[in-house]
């Protein structure tokens, strides 16, 4: 690897580590659904107590996805409760005598303990086919009709009006003028939320619904529409830039200046009679840019992309306040990534490519000189110069 | 956390890559194109597939026309800041001439520091083989010496040890060139005499054009130095020059002190000096009419004209312009004060690149517009 070649894989390096860093802050744990479930407690002798086929009958129905034994020594409604199933059902199976039999059949909603439904089913002990066949079928018929009637746990979700939840349903949940909305939610369960609303940031968060009659009030954080940055620009020269966030800060201007009055030399670590500390050159650069962020302020990594015009004005004793004339103006084209650090700061780097329109591009590269340019390579035409890749760092605090 | 090192561990090490940049801006480049737009660009003498090494650093002494096509290129290759101890000289021209910078040259040692003292003859037209008068600090060519243009085989520049030899124990304290009349120059060289222990003023007379050797007028007289420069105390050389009856010296100090001399009518007088003056003499112009001789003094970006007296009277933006000599245009009757600035564009494949050399001129009464 050229000595030149160096600096581009530490750009890349820089660049995968941020792409790394976005994808893992981003990733966030989902519940898997669970479906709806049944909890069966078989009781008596005989085949018309056999748990097995009533499972076995329960598990051929499409509406259910699964079918529990509660376990022994438990309470049927209590069990049913914790695994979240649906509905509870208990038989009591005896044999009546003379080759009769007679199932007893409840079905309990474990939101209360409420019998739903209850039957009995009576005949011929029934055979094992019979079981298969036909001897459970009303309870299955039972379980099937009750499902819609059973009681459903609210829990209430309180935010600004007009803020739209996603997560706690299956369509978008859009919070009312009164600020509240009431929903069935199957308890306990968390859920991962996202809640947005204009000129707020978005919130996310995972709501623990615990029991009947939970709440969960969504905070509001109003957008902040300002911001300063410090940065260092070809981590050499210090600069000032303030920003303006609009549209949902979705894009942004900035305006500040860059300068070129001080700053750091580290030279050529390899040639020893390289010169190296503070260095000037008598040119400030007064800039306004237009960005736009690719990912919502929640995301803990942003990227974006932004342009940037400026002038080239030079501050000499020996020169009137003037624009250089050898490239008066020039323009940017930036990717960045801003990565938060609290609520109100984030770091940031970008990398870019400057265009200048120029009146004499061969002058301009005279203006480069002949020295060493760093990590950057550069192309001219008779009116225009182009210098890539460059490179900037710094620290953003909103206000 | 184990994303966090990852990161300011390559923003740390883009940092120690990316910390050798320096911006596209040179701000002498940048002051000379200020001044330079306000000027006439009588001819640009562009050289591609340069060497770097034989580009910069490097003076054009244009030909003495209105339209130079062609020049004589100085060229220092020592080191800084003495970069023309060792100077060689190359005819220089559009197209061809890189190939001339592989003839072999006769170098000089030039100032040890800054540029060579040098001025370039007025040329009878295009054709006149070139010639100029530099400032020697070695022997054989101590004191004045001549370089002249050798057309045939090829074009070269030679080099002439028969003009004025300074003593061998002599210190040389200033030096320069100055405009008598259109058609003559004055060579005024200042150095201090071991043998004599005195200081002494070496004058030629240069009626021009004229034919290598010159037959030069060489005066020697005594010059009357201020108290304090009894004996060279390692003085750096300046620059000298006589306009009409007064002679200026300009001298820098080992301390780094700028002084400014003037004598008037004689030498043999102690000198007034303009104390206004503050930066090294680069040349003493032509009187605009009804005005008296301009005093031009540079300090690397800028440079400011002085009356007689070391009165300042106006600045302007310099940077890379480098005032080469004065020339005398008859289409308009006037002085015109000519600056040279060379450029060199670097190319990305290699160190070759793109030598160029742009001529301005303007009226010397019209400086003060700058």
């Amino acid at each position: 690897m050229g000595r030149r070649s160096a600096p581009y894989a530490v750009l890349l390096i820089a660049a995968a580590a941020l792409l790394v860093a976005t994808q893992q802050v981003s990733a966030k744990p989902v519940q898997p659904e669970e479906g709806v479930r049944v909890m069966v407690r078989a009781t008596g002798t005989g085949p018309a107590a056999d748990a097995d086929s009533l499972t076995a009958a329960l598990a051929r129905s499409t509406i259910l996805d699964a079918i529990l034994s509660a376990p022994e020594g438990t309470d049927l409604v209590e069990a049913a409760a914790k695994t979240r199933c649906a509905v509870a059902v208990e038989i009591t199976g005896v044999a009546t005598g003379e080759g009769q039999a007679r199932s007893d059949w409840r079905i309990i909603d474990p939101f209360d303990g409420s019998i739903v439904r209850s039957g009995i089913i009576e005949g011929f002990e029934p055979t094992e086919r019979d079981l298969t066949d036909f001897w459970w079928l009303p309870v299955v018929e039972a379980v099937e009709q009750a499902l819609p009637s059973l009681k459903k746990p609210m829990v209430s979700i309180s935010a600004r009006p007009g803020t739209v939840v996603q997560g706690l349903s299956e369509e978008p949940l859009v919070i009312p003028g009164s600020g509240r909305v009431e929903l069935s939610l199957r308890v306990p369960g968390t859920y991962p939320w996202r809640a947005t609303s204009t000129g707020s940031y978005p919130e996310r968060g995972v709501f623990d619904a615990l029991e009947h009659g939970a709440e969960m009030a969504i905070k509001e954080r109003p957008l902040r529409r300002w911001a300063v940055e410090l940065g260092m620009f070809m981590t050499q020269y210090p600069d000032l830039y303030g920003s303006w966030r609009f549209s949902e800060d979705q894009f942004f201007l900035r305006f500040g200046l860059s300068q070129f009055l001080a700053g750091l030399y580290l030279g050529d670590a390899t040639d020893d009679s390289g010169e190296w500390g503070l260095v000037s050159y008598p040119l400030i650069q007064p800039g306004v840019g237009l960005g736009y962020y690719v990912l919502p302020p929640d995301f803990a990594v942003r990227p974006y992309l932004s342009v940037l015009a400026f002038a080239r004005i030079i501050v000499s004793p020996y020169v009137p306040l003037a624009l250089d004339p050898i490239g008066p103006f020039g323009t940017s084209a930036i990717a960045g990534a801003e990565w938060a650090l609290a609520e109100k700061l984030a770091m940031f780097i970008e990398v870019g490519a400057s265009f200048y329109p120029c009146p004499d591009g061969e002058l301009f590269a005279a203006s480069r000189g002949s020295g060493d340019t760093g990590p950057t390579v550069s192309l001219y035409g008779a009116s225009w110069f182009l210098e890539l890749p460059l490179f900037r760092f710094g620290a953003r605090m909103s206000l | 956390m184990r994303r966090v090192h990852t990161i300011i561990t390559a923003v740390l090490a883009a940092t120690f890559a990316a910390s050798c940049w320096q911006p596209s801006f040179d701000p002498e480049l940048s002051a000379s194109t200020i001044t330079a737009s306000k000027m006439l660009l009588v001819s640009t003498i562009t050289v591609t597939g340069m060497n770097e090494n034989r580009s910069a650093p490097g003076i054009l002494l244009p030909r003495r026309v209105a339209k130079p096509t062609d020049g004589i290129w100085l060229h220092g290759s020592s080191l800084a800041p003495f970069e023309f101890e060792s100077t060689s000289p190359w005819y220089m021209k559009t197209a061809f001439s890189h190939e001339l910078f592989n003839i072999w040259s006769q170098g000089f040692s030039a100032a040890p520091q800054g540029g060579p003292i040098a001025r370039m003859s007025p040329a009878v037209d295009a054709s006149t083989p070139l010639e100029a008068l530099v400032v020697a600090t070695k022997s054989p060519s101590w004191g004045a010496a001549w370089l002249y243009e050798i057309t045939a085989p090829s074009h070269s520049i030679a080099l002439s040890n028969d003009s004025p030899i300074l003593p061998d124990h002599t210190t040389l304290l200033s030096a320069g060139f100055a405009t008598d009349s259109p058609t003559s120059d004055s060579m005024l060289m200042v150095y201090f005499d071991d043998t004599a222990v005195a200081w002494k003023a070496g004058e030629l007379l240069l009626p021009l054009p004229m034919p290598v050797p010159p037959p030069v007028t060489y005066m020697i007289q005594p010059i009357k130095m201020p108290a304090d420069i009894a004996t060279p105390t390692g003085l750096s050389i300046g620059f000298a020059a006589r306009k009409g009856s007064s002679w200026y010296v300009s001298v820098t100090q080992e301390n780094g002190a700028i002084r400014t001399f003037r004598w008037t009518d004689t030498l043999s007088t102690l000198p007034m000096e303009l104390t206004a003056i503050k930066a090294p003499l680069v040349a003493v112009l032509n009187a605009a009419p009804g005005g008296t001789p301009t005093l031009l003094s540079s300090n690397g970006m800028s440079m400011t004209a002085y009356d007689e007296n070391g009165t300042e009277l106006y600045s302007f933006p310099a940077g890379s312009l480098r005032f080469v000599h004065e020339r005398w245009d008859t289409a308009t009757g006037a002085w015109m004060a000519v600056f040279c600035r060379t450029i060199f564009i670097r190319s990305e494949k290699n160190d070759n690149g793109t030598l160029r050399a742009e001529v301005f001129e303007i009226p010397v009464e019209n400086l003060s517009t700058l």
